[in-house]
This record gives structure tokens, sequence and C-alpha cells, in this order.
């Protein structure tokens, strides 16, 4: 799940990049900084991924389930 | 029978000691006095009419006793049926010194031949006059040295004013002072020169710094030259803990710095367990600490071991460095407690990780305290302040190694509080907080220990606003009854209010998660209650204070 939120990650970069947005290139950047730690989301709040989540375009409906399958143990 | 016929019997006893007739025990025991204790035995004073009658009477047996190199004392005792009592000793030193003092003062004179007395008394007592054996042979790790005796006798005297003792490469007579030091050490004590021999104080001096190693390391010698474990076969390593240990280790650290950072590392990784402590180190958990295959199981995730694991699973890493060790416990491996003694070179090393359960190494280590546990058994102050030096060095490589590592959570942290800074947070309910939360905690399947840990990460990041208000968790032990089988066992109470502990405390809501990792809802009585049986137990084992339930009464939740 991680990597399909890098993935997103780096299209919305180029996007921003491509429409000379820079704060959002910005907020980019500063996430796939967050998402290069395989266990960002156990070292921040809920409130802090959900927001992440927000930013790059997840549905809120789509939140829980999404936080829940970040948040698995891994075995 | 006189007093002298009792000296010809030749026996061991007779040349050992100053036997007197026994009908004159009442007069020695009146004349004698056992005086204080040393390290070498009770050693008394005879007075001046004590010391008038064994000129006197018993001379011939007193030269005996003076002409002994190996005895330290003038022993004083009577025979009886065959054995031997005891009335008082007086070191050879003292006897001879107060003989020359009360003659000097004239109280010796009804003694026959008092001034030739003295002569040889002084002349027996000095040590350049003794009749020793021609060579002082000692064994260092295996390997026979001999040393002509009036060498070691003659540095005693003068020569070891001509050297300079302090100088670290000194060699004497074609040996490394350690070694000759060594031999000096070992003669004194075997004639126990400092109370038997009339000596300056300069010579007394010297000798006390022999003893306490002033100048030379000695106390490495002849010692943990073989390892007899008979469970290092059974002591495996997993790799996780192996590669973990290694992890980070400068290829070029000596044999020494080696074993002080494997220690380290054990003592920063692994946690005493606190079930143990719990259990006051007996029962169930005792029983699965006493099985050695557990050591197998440790990991940098299975951390939880007590004292004679961690010693036994250093030892391995010793072993495998090379170096000789010996586990000092009890009868059998998971007998009390143990910790272990090893050696490098000329270092004698104590390693125990457990001085003390709350405050020991396996917590100084993790807050990056002074270690307690690991210490040198040399006191040449040279030799300590190089293991001083080594020490420092490598656990300063090792908190500076962390720090780095750190500095990657902080950066972290920087670009948490950068994404702070541009977007706002998303808002979540205390409701949806404690579905998610529930939602995982009834998912997942993993092993107690690993569960706890899992849903304690969990609970920090989804509670991260509400904890200690809002929401709170709390391991305590829990006594489970099975049949005839009492164990202990962690479980978490969790505590939840949506409206705060202290605000609303009438609302807070409990779940208990146990040792199966069910969770489950549980009352504010039903808790308090198994607190006033027992059942439950906080555990205070560990670094930290005992946390508190809210809403449960500290007193009763003790």
């Amino acid at each position: 799940m991680i990597n399909k939120l890098r993935e997103k990650n780096i299209q919305l970069q180029k996007k921003f990049e491509q429409a000379s947005d820079s704060k959002n290139v910005t907020v980019q950047k500063v996430i796939s900084q967050l998402l290069a730690d395989d266990d960002c989301f156990f070292k921040m709040s809920i409130e802090h991924a959900y927001a992440i989540l927000r930013e790059l375009n997840v549905k809120p409906e789509k939140f829980e389930k999404i936080y829940l399958e970040l948040t698995k143990p891994k075995n | 029978m006189i007093a002298e016929d009792l000296l010809d019997l030749e026996s061991e006893f007779a040349k050992k000691y100053l036997l007197f007739d026994v009908e004159q025990e009442d007069f020695f025991r009146e004349h004698t006095q056992k005086a204080k204790v040393n390290t070498n035995g009770s050693y008394g004073i005879f007075d001046t009419i004590a010391t008038s009658e064994i000129l006197n009477n018993y001379f011939n047996a007193l030269v005996r006793v003076m002409q002994n190199p190996k005895l330290p004392a003038v022993q004083l005792g009577f025979a009886i049926n065959g054995d031997i009592v005891p009335v008082c000793n007086m070191t050879k030193q003292k006897f001879v010194n107060q003989v020359i003092k009360l003659h000097a003062e004239g109280r010796l004179d009804g003694v026959q031949d008092i001034e030739s007395k003295v002569q040889m008394l002084v002349s027996m007592a000095s040590l350049d006059k003794v009749d020793f054996a021609e060579t002082h042979t000692v064994l260092i790790d295996g390997q026979k040295i001999s040393f002509p005796t009036h060498m070691l006798v003659d540095f005693i005297l003068q020569d070891h004013k001509k050297f300079d003792l302090q100088d670290e490469n000194l060699q004497l007579f074609g040996y490394d002072k350690n070694i000759f030091f060594y031999a000096l050490k070992t003669f004194s004590a075997e004639y126990q020169i400092k109370y038997s021999f009339l000596l300056t104080d300069d010579s007394k001096a010297f000798l006390r710094d022999v003893v306490e190693d002033i100048y030379a390391n000695t106390v490495h010698f002849n010692r943990l030259n073989q390892t007899n474990d008979q469970y290092l076969l059974e002591t495996q390593i997993s790799d996780d803990l192996r590669a973990y240990v290694f992890d980070g280790m400068p290829k070029d650290y000596s044999t020494l710095e080696k074993a002080i950072y494997i220690y380290i590392k054990l003592c920063k990784k692994l946690t005493y367990d606190p079930e143990f402590y719990a259990n006051n180190q007996s029962g169930m958990v005792a029983r699965k600490h006493e099985d050695i295959s557990r050591l197998a199981t440790i990991t940098t995730k299975q951390t939880r071991v007590v004292c004679y694991e961690f010693a036994q699973i250093y030892a391995k890493f010793l072993f495998e460095l090379g170096l000789n060790y010996e586990i000092d416990g009890g009868m059998s491996y998971g007998d009390g407690h143990a910790d272990l003694k090893f050696r490098i070179d000329e270092f004698v090393i104590n390693a125990d990780s457990v001085t003390q359960i709350l405050g020991g190494d396996l917590y100084n280590a993790k807050i990056n305290s002074e270690l307690e546990g690991i210490q040198c058994d040399n006191v040449h102050k040279p030799t300590v302040s190089r293991f001083e030096d080594a020490y420092d060095r490598v656990y300063d490589y090792i908190i500076r190694t962390e720090q780095t590592q750190e500095s990657d959570e902080s950066k972290f942290d920087e670009f948490l509080d950068m994404f702070d800074a541009l977007c706002e947070k998303e808002q979540v309910t205390m409701q949806a907080k404690r579905r998610i939360f529930e939602k995982r905690c009834k998912e997942i399947q993993l092993p107690t220990m690993d569960k706890i840990t899992y849903v304690l990460n969990l609970a920090k990041s989804i509670f991260a606003k509400e904890r200690n208000k809002c929401f709170n968790a709390t391991i305590i032990s829990k006594k489970e009854i099975n049949g005839f089988n009492i164990s202990t066992v962690p479980i978490i109470i969790f505590a939840f209010n949506e409206e705060g502990f202290k605000q609303a405390p009438i609302e807070t809501q409990y779940m208990l998660m146990d040792s199966n990792g069910n969770l489950e809802e549980i009352s504010k009585e039903t808790i308090s209650q198994n607190f006033q049986l027992g059942v439950y137990k906080h555990i205070s084992a560990g670094v930290k204070d005992r946390h508190t339930i809210p809403g449960i009464d500290s007193e009763v939740a003790k």
C-alpha cells in the first residue's frame, strides 16, 4: 500500500511542477521524504496520516480502510 | 615434664608451636592477650612476664620457630591428649620488636643471657640473614620461572630504589617488570615477610606497594587460562541478534574493544524480563528461563532475558572471540544470579549486566549512563586506565553512532513539522479512532509480547492527541489459574474518555486485552476488585515509574 502512495506522490509532484504550483510541489516533496520511511505511519499521528492521504487525493471515505492497511503489522 | 622436654617431641606440632606445659595454661592465658584480627588471622600480644618466661624457659623452641621462614608468628599452645590447644599467636616481627624495646627499658634483666638472646633474635628476624631456599620458583600462565632468592631479598631491602619503577616498559633482571613483581609478591606472601621480619619503614612501604600492584600489573597471572562451560554447545544465538551485535563494529577494534562493544550492544538491546521480576523469579516464568534452548529465540524483537541468560549469551560471544571465561552462578544453569569473568591478555574483566534489576546496565546502557557492571579486576593504575580508555572509546563510538541514527529520526520530525506548516491536519473523532483501534486489535495475529508492543505503538499513533487526557494504556500482570498451575501473564488495560479523564471521570470506559490478544470491555469495578484480590498487579520492574490507570484508586491498585 505504501508503494502505491509513493507512486501517487511522484505523479502529483510532476503534475504540480508542470503547473508551476510551487506550494503543492513543496507539499509533495515533504510527503515524499516522509513516505521514504517504511514505518512512517507508526511515527505520526492519525491526524497527520489522514492529512497526507488527503494531499495524495485519496477520497475521505477511503481514509479509514487505507489507514488500517498502512498500519498492519509486518510479518 | 619440663618445658624443654615437650619440644623434644620432634612432632610436626613442635616444629610450628611453642608448646608449654599444660600446667602453665592459666599462667599464659593470664599473660597473653588475643588481639586484633587481620587478613592473616588473629594475632595477639604476650606481656612482659610471658615474654620473660618464653625467653627463659622456651628459648630453644623459640629459635626453632624463628628459624623456620615459613612461620610468620610465634604460636603459643599446649598439647593435651595428642591435640594442640592454641593460646595466642604473636607475629615474629612484633615479638622481636617487643623484646628489643623491653630489653632497652631494662625490663628483661631477669632473663639469663639476655644480651646474646636479643642479638640472636634480631639476627633471625633480619631478612638478609635468613636461610631461604636458593631460588623462588613461580608458575606464570603455565611457565615456570626461578628467581635467586637473594635477588628478591636485596630488591626488597634496597635495590628497588635503583630503578624507575613507574616505567611501564621496565625490564628487571631480564624479565618484564610484571613478571618480576609477581615473583616478589608471591615470595612476600609465601614467607609472610611483612609480619615475620624486621624491616625499615622504606621496605615496609615498598612491600605494601608491591601487594597493592602500585608498580606492576600482576592480578591476571594464572587466571582464566581455560574455559569450562558445560552449556557452551547448547548455547545458540539467533542470526538476528548476532547481526545486530556486530553491526557497526569497527574492523580495527582490538579484542578488548570488541568485547566491550558486544557487552554494550547487548545491554542496549536486551531487557530484563518484568514477568520474571513480577513473579519473584519463581514459578512458570522461572522454568521458562531455565530452558537453555530459549536463548536461540532471543532476537532484537524478543529481547527479554534474565541475568544468567545474558551471561550465557555474552559468554558465547567471548568464546567466539577466542577468550577464556568463567560464569559465576548457581549449581546449574538457571540456578540463581550469574555473572561472568573473562580475561584478555593483561586484563581480567567482570561483566554483570544485572548488578541490580532496577538500575543495572540493561537500563544504564539505554540511557547512555555510566555502566557499572563491566569492570576490570586489575588494580595497577596504568592497566586500569588502559581498560577505562578502551571502555570510553567504545561507549562514545556507540553513542555517536546512535546519534547519527537518531538524527534520521529527528529529520523525520522536521519533515513532519514542515508538513504541519504547509497543510492542516485532518480531524478524526474519538469514536472513529476507537473503531479503528479496536478493529486493528481484533484482526492482528501475533505472539503475545509482540502484539502488546504493536498495540502500544499503534495506540501512540492513533491517540497521540488524546494520550493521558482521553486515552491511556497500562500493562499490568494478571494471575491465571489453570488446574494446579498458577501463572502470571501480562495484559493491557485501556481507558477511554471522550470528555477527558479529569473533566468527566464517571464517563471513563475500560477495555482489556488479555494474554491471547483478545479485546473486551471491562468495568471499573471488576478492575478494582481484581487488584484488591491480587489477581492484577502493577509491574514496577524496569526503568519507568509505576503507571496508574485513570479512575482506579492508586491505593487499591498497588
